[in-house]
């Protein structure tokens, strides 16, 4: 037995995950931008922001790699999107080989058979890779979740920090703000996505 | 896929896809373009079946589903509209914009859902938004019936298979020097394009219009002087050729 999925929502989905990502790409740059003035403002504060060298670095860290997570999301998005679409033909030749048999002589029947067994079977294969792209993406999501949450909770110590650092804390404070605003700006994305791929 | 913003207006805005370098082996290389007026979409040749998937993430980065309103076909071949049975599963309320002439012929891809709009052979236009695009009658060039769209405003003239060019992947978006582009267009021309006398009538037309882009389906554009020099060869070039001939 054949389940029903609807590959048309699948494909689609899957687009729009790329598209989402595509997205949260852009503004993890904009946040290793951040991260690195973010730093430069802890380098000229020196001893007054001593708390603070630790936690730029992070931002850093995790802005970076949240580019490289979300282009390799997005490359199995697009992925998952083509396979999708194979999905689809697929099932889409399976409808017509079940006319052609219905309109086939019992006598001639052997040969549809045999195509409907072979499609069912590529059918099968590509929903196994279509799962297991799957499964690797969501996993690649929740990192970047994890990642953006971590970036949120050093934005609230650094400005409990930058308190203590006198010329600099207006400054460190804004870029904290902007540092939190971009990481939630990039979670937003993300959990379109996967509300995109739990539909 | 690549997405490169080639027009940005007060107004609207025209969007390239191509150069993907995921597209499956011996698949000819193409050249989408989506233009985007008041928050309402248009896809110029849409592609082929096997670019779909690519091509739906691509465009929605730009735009969501629903506001993609027209699809337009410049003629009949695969490379240029095979994915319409799948755009018509995805788009809701959207029009085809197509020669009259093909309409028996493109519903083999299958189209259930989006509307029909025949353009009649001495062309015509169509609305996007606010915008305005005029069709440009281009038959046999190279299809008995094919359209090339206009729009004034950006003078971007959308040329579908006139400018094609046949490069390796990685190939620059735009012509650089236009004698050594020659070599890359030759070939197509001479075979793809089977009338001189549809080419003189189309230079003609086209030589009326102020462009300052000329975006074919395949391969570069050609930008600013580079139009002029494009007539002006394709002119002098003699067309409806195979080396078999
Ligand atoms: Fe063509
Ligand atoms: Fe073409």
């Amino acid at each position: 037995m054949t389940q029903r999925v609807d590959h048309t929502q699948l494909t689609v989905a899957a687009a729009h995950v790329a598209a989402e990502l595509h997205h949260a790409e852009q503004i993890a740059g904009r946040l290793t931008l951040s991260a690195k003035n973010a730093a430069a403002i802890v380098l000229r504060a020196g001893s007054q922001a001593a708390g603070l060298s630790v936690i730029s670095h992070f931002y850093d860290e995790l802005a970076t790699e949240t580019i490289k997570l979300s282009q390799t999301i997005h490359q199995r998005a697009v992925e998952l999107s083509t396979i999708a679409v194979a999905e689809w033909r697929t099932s889409a030749a399976l409808t017509r080989l079940g006319i052609a048999h219905a309109k086939t002589d019992p006598e001639h029947r052997a040969t549809i058979d045999r195509l409907t067994a072979n499609s069912r079977e590529e059918l099968e294969q590509t929903e196994h890779r279509f799962q297991h792209l799957l499964m690797a993406l969501q996993n690649n999501l929740d990192t970047i979740q994890q990642h953006m949450r971590a970036v949120d909770v050093i934005a609230v110590t650094s400005r409990l920090e930058a308190q203590h650092a006198g010329d600099f804390r207006d400054g460190l404070i804004q870029m904290a703000n902007l540092i939190q605003k971009q990481a939630n700006d990039i979670k937003g994305h993300v959990s379109r996505s996967l509300r995109w791929l739990s539909q | 896929m690549l997405a490169r913003v080639i027009f940005e207006g007060d107004h609207h805005q025209w969007i390239m896809f191509g150069r993907d370098p995921d597209r499956p082996e011996r698949i000819i290389d193409t050249n989408q373009y989506m233009v985007v007026s008041q928050g309402e979409a248009l896809l110029l040749d849409p592609g082929g079946v096997e670019l779909f998937a690519p091509m739906l993430a691509a465009v929605l980065k730009f735009v969501p589903l629903e506001k993609i309103r027209l699809l337009f076909a410049s003629h009949q071949d695969p490379d240029i509209i095979s994915s319409l049975g799948l755009w018509d599963q995805v788009l809701e309320g959207a029009r085809l914009y197509c020669p009259w002439l093909w309409e028996g012929f493109v519903r083999h891809f299958g189209m259930h859902n989006i509307e029909f709009e025949p353009i009649p052979d001495r062309g015509g236009s169509m609305k996007i938004g606010d915008l305005e695009l005029t069709l440009v009658p281009a038959h046999f060039l190279h299809a008995s019936g094919n359209f090339h769209v206009y729009d004034p405003r950006a003078k971007i003239l959308f040329s579908g298979d006139v400018g094609a060019s046949l490069e390796p992947s990685g190939a620059p978006l735009e012509v650089e020097d236009f004698e050594r582009h020659v070599p890359t267009m030759h070939t197509f021309h001479r075979r793809w394009m089977p009338s001189n006398e549809a080419k003189a009538a189309w230079i003609r037309r086209v030589s009326a219009l102020e462009i300052e882009l000329m975006v074919p389906q395949h391969g570069r554009l050609f930008r600013g002087a580079d139009v002029k020099r494009f007539l002006t060869w394709f002119d002098a070039l003699e067309v409806g050729i195979s080396d078999d001939t």
